[in-house]
């Protein structure tokens, strides 16, 4: 296992503190939620090319 | 990171496809009763070997489980060897016990040839429902119910939110 990366685990923050104050039915936050996960997505993938670029 | 993506994209065959599992609990055990694959399976081969999964949350690891069962039952039919199969599981969330699990199972059920997890925010905790929670304060959630929370947004969201048009 790697160390954390700190950008991911700030976004994830984000999604952390919108479930724990509102829900899934609020589209607003819903919409903010998915944005978040597209963003941490998006990071995983730059990884992952990375990883598979060095094959 | 376009570009990346794109030049990335050359090299790796992608292959969408769609799951539906049919999970059972009972008597606090969680498990997979059926699995409605709704896809043509991928030709191994032409994926280059390399199986690369996204997956929003790995928790209890049942899905993800059924997933990769039927990996090895493709590789089977297909007449690919699993260890020439590399791997690649990206969550955005996930415990350590599913990733250890995975790890384990990797080698001792599925015989992979390699199996890497890229994984957004590792968690320690899950609760007796399976989410994700604050090891040191179970009563908050990290990632909620992600199937809700990714639930389709009303259409007027479509600009600002461009994956919502390929959602059903």
């Amino acid at each position: 296992m790697e160390l954390e990366d700190e950008e991911v685990k700030e976004i994830m923050a984000k999604n952390t503190e919108l479930v724990n104050e509102s829900n899934p039915e609020n589209v607003e936050d819903r919409f903010l939620y998915q944005k978040n996960l597209v963003e941490v997505y998006k990071k995983l993938a730059k990884i992952l090319i990375n990883e598979l670029s060095k094959k | 990171m376009k570009k990346e993506i794109d030049d990335a994209v050359e090299k790796i065959s992608i292959w969408p496809f769609k799951i539906r599992l049919a999970r059972i609990k009972k008597k606090g055990m969680l498990g997979v009763k059926e699995v409605f694959f709704e896809s043509q399976p991928p030709d191994l081969k032409k994926l280059k070997k390399d199986v690369i999964i996204f997956d929003d949350c790995i928790a209890s690891t049942v899905s993800i489980e059924a997933l990769l069962d039927l990996i090895k039952e493709w590789s089977l039919a297909q007449g690919v060897s699993s260890k020439e199969l590399k791997i690649w599981i990206a969550a955005a969330a996930a415990t350590q016990r599913g990733i250890e699990r995975l790890l384990y199972l990797a080698k001792e059920k599925y015989g992979f040839g390699n199996m890497k997890i890229i994984d957004g925010v590792l968690v320690f905790r899950m609760n007796s429902d399976f989410y994700l929670v604050d090891a040191e304060n179970p009563t908050k959630y990290i990632v909620g119910d992600m199937g809700d929370w990714t639930e389709k947004l009303p259409e007027g969201f479509n600009d600002e939110a461009p994956w919502n048009k390929f959602r059903e």
